[in-house]
């Protein structure tokens, strides 16, 4: 087997490949990545058998072959070698190793029985159509509020609901809620959950091709998503379950109405939050009329209160609670913009949204205080 | 899955767990431990039923990749064994899935404090971090929705079942409200309503709208009278936006109209209307109706609608009995947070006829006690039941009227009634007539005593006594004298 190509085709592709190992897989072939060189092509495949990755490129190929390689050291080698140069593989007929080399490196790598090496599946179902542009915004403003906590997996995952002509996206971790309405043009509908950490993957992915558009193949019998991105495919173990009731949740109709620019109230929460994290993070905002105090208290390490006044208001004040890094996560994420805050009453959802950027909802659970202290 | 085969549960000495087990233990036998462990411990078997000679065999793959491989290398191998161990032939089925086990682990994870916003626990007055889809919440924010929509709608929230009570006079009524409710546009459509004054067919009606907006708060319910359905398609024509009012009415779900009476003899409006109802019909939207009278009375009703109507279900809606009557005071009187014991509020519901008035005088007792401080005892109820039978209406009828009216509701002839017959029901219907004769007509005793062949005042007055105290607990009497005087009234 004979063939070379430029090293940037797998270097791009490289976190992807990264996140098809796991650590210790039971089966040896896993530790390894298929090469497949054929024609005028390669095909690159590897998988733990939760993920997957398979992608092909034009290279120049003096003698076809079918080879997997172990996979770890050659990815942390590649990422050390420059991306214009070119590379090449050659395995002499009745070898195992395989011999690589680059401009002055070069490297001899243990190879595995590629009969072993587990088929990718086929899959059967609906393509979705997501736009670069959308999947920048569910980054940006919804993927960070999924949950990290693995006993819950539901909430790992960024919910996909398609309705016909509109999609809408949700993430919470179980105390504050991110949701937004993107455009469809497809009738297509279904709802799935993909893992955010995955999400986040394939927006690197993207940025890096000159494609606007992300195809999105679901198999749903088979839990089984596979993500189209220029000439990668991606393969994703969608979450199963009932993704939580986030539209009923959000109240249908306020009573206080603040507004003010995102940066204004952020310097208060985060010299408030010095005080509040030895409190379960809790900060309180007592609201008056056109000014509200922002307090909080360490208990046996001081208190902390600043005045707040740069915001319009609708409705009457009240003292509302809450573990301030929510509130600082999305005001971070306003940055310079107004950010309008809708509350019911000191004991329900509150919702945030930013002026500006259109059917966004950030919903976060108010925490109950019982006294004034 | 295969569903073209007729599969049938197994039979008890080879359940799936010991199949499986053994099966295993084959497996590993042939397997290298790398392939036994990555293949066939994360895939297991998790259903074994017969299929006609054989058995189907589900397994259960944790993703696409473990099916597919799991299929193309082993499928034969695990096929053989399985035929090994239950003696038969054994087709597989391979399935993606969440293994049991991992979503037991998944559910025993339940209000695990989050790293993040950590709870501090022992202290009594602990700030709670509720989560946002804590059961509470959500059936908060349902209430929330619901009672949004209900006034968006116009519905009163205070007209539920459970503010209904229930008795022979409107049972039919109930049901059917509480079974159209659960299944709009399913049972019976159009459901109509009709009654008399103060019957409950607006409470109805409207449970039946806050009943559906409970589970689905977004159901397209649209609730109006049918004066208001009036003006709005005169106003519609007017302005030319019968557009806007046909798309409001005709897209609706369910479509609730009070006093539908109302437009008959308005043929712009009847014909609107039958329209509508047809629209409706077509799309299983559910209609209810309530009038003061069944479509047949409902004099210069198109017969197009009349009949539309009689096709539903029509109900009719009975003034209270007593029983219900008393079943009301306590309902409304513990709405309002003033406890009555029972045999007071049966004492209410002797004097009291009607359930608005009821309504009225328990607003005011509750003013007497709220505004007034005044403790909540029976003297005071019966202070306020007596002003409120005291304040007569002006009676119209002549001492001749009450004597027929007697009578006629005791089945004897006027002339036994003023006779000297002392059989024991002409005696107490003799003095009932007395009683009304001095209460409604504030005639005096001694002329009282004329009418009834010359007797002497002190009789007249023995009567009425007896009558008072017979009303006092006398369900029978007082049921008498209501109906005595609504005769007489009408």
């Amino acid at each position: 087997m004979d063939f070379k190509f430029k090293v940037n085709q797998l270097k791009k592709n490289l976190p992807l490949l990264k996140r098809a190992f796991s650590s210790a897989p039971s089966l040896p072939v896993l530790n390894g990545i298929l090469f497949y060189a054929s024609g005028n092509q390669v095909m690159i495949q590897a998988t733990d058998l939760y993920f997957g990755v398979n992608f092909s490129f034009k290279a120049e190929i003096k003698e076809e072959g079918r080879v997997v390689v172990r996979g770890q050291q050659l990815i942390e080698i590649i990422n050390s070698i420059d991306k214009l140069s070119e590379i090449h593989f050659f395995q002499a007929s009745g070898e195992t190793d395989v011999t690589i080399t680059s401009g002055q490196v070069k490297i001899k790598l243990p190879t595995y029985n590629e009969k072993d090496f587990p088929s990718f599946p086929k899959l059967k179902g609906e393509s979705y159509l997501i736009t670069q542009e959308q999947l920048r915004f569910i980054n940006q403003y919804v993927t960070s509020n999924a949950s990290t906590d693995l006993t819950r997996p539901i909430l790992t995952g960024i919910l996909f609901d398609f309705h016909s002509s509109k999609l809408v996206v949700a993430a919470t971790d179980g105390y504050r809620l991110a949701t937004a309405d993107l455009a469809q043009t497809s009738e297509l509908t279904g709802k799935i959950i993909i893992p955010a950490k995955i999400i986040k993957e394939i927006e690197k992915t993207v940025v890096e091709s000159e494609l606007k558009q992300i195809i999105l193949e679901v198999d749903k019998k088979l839990f089984q998503a596979k993500c189209i991105v220029d000439n990668v495919d991606i393969f994703i173990r969608l979450i199963e379950g009932e993704y939580p009731p986030y539209e009923k949740i959000i109240p249908p109709k306020f009573n206080l109405f603040l507004s003010f620019l995102a940066d204004d109230l952020l310097p208060h929460l985060k010299r408030a939050k010095i005080f509040a994290k030895n409190n379960s993070n809790i900060v309180q905002l007592r609201i008056k009329q056109k000014t509200m105090e922002v307090f909080a208290n360490s208990l046996s390490m001081g208190i902390y209160t600043s005045e707040f006044s740069d915001f319009t208001q609708e409705g009457e004040g009240l003292n509302i609670a809450f573990n301030v890094d929510y509130l600082i996560d999305f005001l971070q994420k306003a940055a310079d913009k107004t950010v309008k805050l809708a509350i019911v009453d000191s004991l329900k959802p509150i919702k945030l949204t930013i002026t500006g950027v259109k059917n966004l909802s950030y919903i976060v659970m108010p925490i109950k205080v019982h006294s004034e202290i | 899955m295969s569903t073209t085969h007729l599969s049938q549960p197994l039979s008890h000495n080879l359940s799936k767990e010991i199949v499986w087990s053994k099966a295993q233990s084959l497996l590993k036998k042939n397997l290298s431990p790398a392939v036994f462990n990555t293949w066939i411990l994360t895939n297991p078997l998790t259903d074994l039923s017969k299929d006609g000679p054989g058995y189907l065999a589900t397994i259960t793959c944790p993703t696409a990749f473990h099916a597919t491989n799991l299929k193309r290398n082993l499928d034969e191998q695990i096929k053989m064994v399985l035929n090994d161990v239950v003696q038969s032939p054994v087709e597989i089925n391979y399935v993606v899935g969440l293994i049991k086990s991992e979503k037991i682990k998944t559910k025993s994870r339940e209000s695990n404090p989050q790293k993040r916003g950590k709870v501090r626990d022992g202290l009594d007055s602990s700030p709670r971090v509720e989560d946002l889809f804590s059961p509470r919440v959500i059936n908060q924010s349902n209430q929330d929705r619901a009672l949004w929509q209900a006034r968006k709608i116009g519905l009163n929230p205070n007209f539920t079942f459970d503010t209904f009570a229930v008795s022979t006079t409107n049972e039919m009524a109930h049901a059917a409200a509480v079974a159209v409710s659960k299944n709009p546009g399913k049972s019976y459509n159009p459901l109509f309503f009709y009654g008399g004054v103060g019957v409950g067919k607006t409470h109805l009606m409207q449970a039946i709208g806050n009943n559906i907006l409970k589970t689905k708060p977004e159901t397209n319910i649209v609730y109006c009278t049918g004066e208001e359905f009036t003006n709005e398609i005169v106003q519609a024509i007017r302005t030319k936006r019968a557009g806007a009012f046909k798309q409001k009415y005709r897209s609706a779900e369910v479509l609730l109209i009070d006093d539908i009476q109302f437009i008959a003899g308005k043929n712009a409006v009847q014909e609107e209307f039958f329209h509508t109802f047809n629209a409706l019909t077509q799309n299983y939207g559910q209609i209810v109706l309530t009038s003061d009278r069944p479509p047949h009375n409902i004099s210069l009703l198109e017969d197009r609608l009349r009949s539309r109507f009689e096709a539903g279900l029509m109900i009719d809606i009975a003034q209270p009995t007593f029983e219900l009557r008393t079943a009301i005071v306590l309902l409304k009187s513990k709405i309002a947070q003033l406890p009555l014991k029972i045999d007071l509020a049966k004492n209410i519901a002797l004097k009291i006829t009607s359930a608005r008035k009821i309504e009225g005088f328990i607003t005011k007792l509750r003013s007497e006690v709220e505004l007034k401080q005044l403790p909540l005892t029976p003297e005071l109820v019966y202070r306020l039941l007596n002003f409120e039978t005291n304040v007569k209406e002006k009676a119209r009828y002549s001492p001749s009227d009450v004597i027929k009216a007697v009578a006629s509701f005791f089945k004897i002839r006027p002339i036994m009634l003023t006779g000297k017959k002392r059989l024991k029901n002409i005696v107490r219907a003799r003095h009932l007539a007395m009683y009304i004769l001095r209460k409604d007509l504030n005639l005096s005793l001694t002329e009282i005593g004329r009418w009834f062949g010359g007797k002497d005042h002190t009789s007249v007055m023995h009567a009425i006594k007896r009558i008072k105290i017979g009303l006092l607990d006398d369900y029978q009497l007082n049921e008498a004298l209501n109906q005595i005087r609504s005769k007489l009234r009408a």
